[in-house]
């Protein structure tokens, strides 16, 4: 208790500029949450599918990129290294949607009329199974890659912003765009957009919906890739540490709302933030603890709500 | 009743041969991890238990009175989890008749199996099991060769306090932070710290707990950075050393005194290169100490062998894996008997220099016969500071800006 009072003192009194760098901080980490999240809820709005193996495969994009970087630095080692470390990213995309593809043809076909719940099992199976996969090919030592970016350091060394950082929630802004224009504007899009509106009747209208399914899953595959480079970067690859990536995408879908784009986006951001003032505040294991904390209290808020509008949860 | 026949006969024969197999043979059993979290230092424990065996082997075995037996382990794979483990050792014990076993990987894992190996008086030596929670229990048949984990980081705070006199301070002076995984291991570690801060009136302003799917240590570095402490210890495994090495650079933040533990097994020297350089780690052993004994050798000899073996340098836990079974050899020699009670009773009035260290237990246990060293790193090399008497180099204090 007088740690949190300590704590929040700092904050409000003894050094209020750190408050600009756990903002800051917060928003570059929440840009990489959104990332990972629109995958998720793409996945879940148009197939009904909690893809609870979604950090299982931003780690695997965090494996195959982490090679090769290393392996294009062992082939030309005078390059720079950013080339190699942008690269690694549409790298990684096809990879693991690649891989995402074979999932799909593998487990993901066979369940998709089932219920939610073989879902969920079936998705945590793949997860087991790829965790496990990955300890064993990649074994369980944590790897990095070192961008070897400046930090950029204001007020008196007191608000810091490092460069890897900065570069990862840049680049997950600029592939989140490229993927949200081509779900509104390309037919691809247009497709998935029908399917996940009403699925009998995109098949009327002679659109492919299985096939419609299996790229919106090797599209997340994508986007799990990417994000993965970024984590690779700028934080830790290691087989077990998907949970974390995983449970903040449930996280932020479940306040945003399934199907809420723009919501995904503030929710990220906002989670991001918050994130790090409880971990601030309470200390870094209440951390995760205060992000689920978030989920059943927007479910009942959601719940209070509809039910004053005389509507009910489906 | 033909059928009924040969199935006798068939376990006759079979009872015949494993009895003849074991009248050569001493198996000893290990559950350790070969898949799961720990399985990397599961490996690293399997392949020191191995190199021990092929040289014990080699040298012709051990000679338990008037015979002499060749050794032999069975594994089994906990998967990284302690109720496997409790279930592995049973089955060791019960299933497969072993009378004596090796330690697992992790303090959590040996938790599970020491009350096992205790219920049915089977002695165990363990290596890799330091939290302090192990021996306070009154265990007969546990046996650790390594030093607790309350040790590991307390060497720190004593340097901590050395150098503040040296600037002609009071070490009551020193202000700490502490970030530690909330896990049975750092916990104790984070126990020893505090009790040797408090012996010299220091003061902890930081009291961070870190989560064990550890990803970011954003807000415990912002923290340090505002209250300036004079020493930062951080333990969290290999995941939190690489976090706070990484992230210790990249938020800009300058203490004259970091320590970790686990800094060796995460290679933050290989990761991060510059930005490791100062870093004071913890570790049981070091290749480079004036220890022997007649089977490897010298701490370097060991080393040797180990590399030429496995093809890479051999972690601590590599070390007091091959050590437990050295142990072991020693105390069948001295009870001069298989008898479990007999072999523990050697086995407690063990003490002895081997290439890991000394070893003597007390009545709990532990190896209380040899001290933690303190490694710093000094242009991109391990050199071990502390204790003095194994120092290789000086300690370079304060660490310097990057």
């Amino acid at each position: 208790m007088d740690n949190i009072l300590a704590n929040l003192q700092l904050l409000t009194s003894l050094a209020p500029t750190i408050n600009i760098e756990l903002i800051a901080n917060g928003l570059l980490v929440g840009a990489i949450f959104a990332l990972i999240t629109y995958g998720m809820a793409l996945v879940w709005g148009v197939m009904d599918i909690i893809n609870v193996a979604q950090g299982a495969f931003v780690i695997l994009g965090g494996y195959v990129s982490f090679y090769f970087v290393n392996a294009m630095f062992q082939i030309a080692p005078d390059t720079p290294r950013l080339l190699w470390i942008i690269l690694s990213m549409p790298v990684a995309a096809v990879a693991v949607a690649l891989f995402a593809h074979i999932v799909f043809k593998l487990v993901i076909e066979r369940i998709l009329d089932r219920d939610l719940f073989v879902a969920l099992l079936a998705t945590f199976g793949i997860e087991l199974v790829m965790q496990q996969g990955m300890n064993q090919f990649f074994s369980a030592e944590e790897r990095i890659i070192d961008a070897q970016l400046p930090t950029f350091a204001f007020m008196d060394y007191m608000v810091n912003i490092p460069g890897s950082r900065l570069l990862g929630a840049s680049l997950g802004i600029v592939a989140a765009i490229f993927i949200v224009g081509l779900v509104r504007y390309s037919r691809f899009g247009r497709a998935i957009r029908a399917t996940a509106q009403n699925v009998r009747a995109a098949r009327i209208m002679g659109i492919d919906t299985n096939r419609v399914y299996a790229m919106t899953f090797a599209l997340n595959g994508a986007i799990c890739g990417i994000a993965g480079s970024i984590v690779a970067f700028v934080y830790v690859i290691h087989p077990f540490q998907g949970l974390v990536y995983t449970l903040r995408a449930f996280a932020i879908v479940i306040l945003a709302g399934i199907g809420n784009v723009v919501g995904v986006i503030f929710a990220a951001l906002g989670l991001g933030v918050y994130e790090n003032y409880s971990g601030f505040i309470l200390g870094p294991e209440f951390q995760d603890g205060m992000v689920f904390i978030i989920v059943p209290i927007t479910l009942l808020v959601r719940a209070w709500i509809m039910r004053r509008k005389r509507q009910y949860l489906k | 009743m033909k059928h009924m026949l040969l199935a006798g006969a068939v376990t006759l024969a079979s009872t015949a041969f494993a009895l003849g197999a074991s009248a050569q043979t001493i198996t000893l059993g290990a559950a350790v991890s070969q898949s799961g979290k720990y399985s990397t230092n599961g490996m690293h424990t399997i392949n020191g238990y191995n190199l021990a065996i092929e040289l014990i082997n080699a040298r012709g075995g051990v000679k338990v009175g008037d015979t002499t037996y060749k050794l032999a382990i069975k594994y089994y794979d906990d998967e990284s989890t302690p109720a496997r483990g409790a279930e592995l050792a049973e089955r060791l014990i019960k299933q497969d008749g072993i009378k004596f076993l090796l330690g697992p990987y992790s303090s959590g894992l040996t938790k599970a199996i020491a009350p096992v190996t205790e219920k049915y008086g089977v002695p165990m030596v363990e290596a890799n099991g330091a939290s302090r929670s192990l021996f306070t229990n009154g265990y007969k048949y546990l046996f650790a060769v390594l030093s607790t984990s309350e040790q590991y980081l307390s060497s720190a705070v004593s340097l901590a306090a050395e150098m503040a006199k040296k600037e002609g301070r009071d070490p009551s002076s020193v202000r700490i932070a502490a970030a530690f995984e909330n896990d049975p291991f750092s916990q104790d570690v984070r126990a020893g710290v505090l009790d040797d801060a408090k012996s010299f009136g220091m003061k902890v302003v930081i009291d961070d707990s870190l989560p064990k799917n550890l990803s970011d240590m954003t807000p415990t570095m912002t923290k340090v950075k505002a209250l300036k402490p004079d020493l930062f210890v951080v333990s969290g495994h290999s995941k939190g050393a690489a976090t706070a090495t990484r992230q210790m650079a990249e938020q800009n933040v300058y203490v004259p005194m970091v320590a970790m533990t686990h800094c060796d097994s995460a290679d933050i020297v290989g990761k991060f290169g510059k930005a490791a350089e100062g870093i004071l780690c913890a570790a049981q052993w070091a290749p480079s100490l004036t220890y022997q004994d007649d089977l490897f050798g010298t701490a370097a000899d060991f080393a040797k062998k180990f590399k030429e073996k496995y093809g890479y340098a051999p972690p601590y836990q590599a070390a007091e894996s091959a050590a437990a079974v050295e142990v072991f050899t020693k105390a069948f020699e001295r009870a001069g008997s298989l008898d479990q009670a007999k072999v523990r009773d050697a086995l407690a009035a063990t003490d002895m220099q081997t290439f890991y260290g000394n070893i003597k237990f007390d009545k709990n246990g532990k190896n209380i016969a040899k001290p933690m060293v303190l490694y710093q790193v000094q242009n991109g090399e391990l050199v071990v500071v502390a204790p003095t008497k194994w120092a290789q180099a000086k300690v370079v204090f304060p660490r310097k800006r990057n």
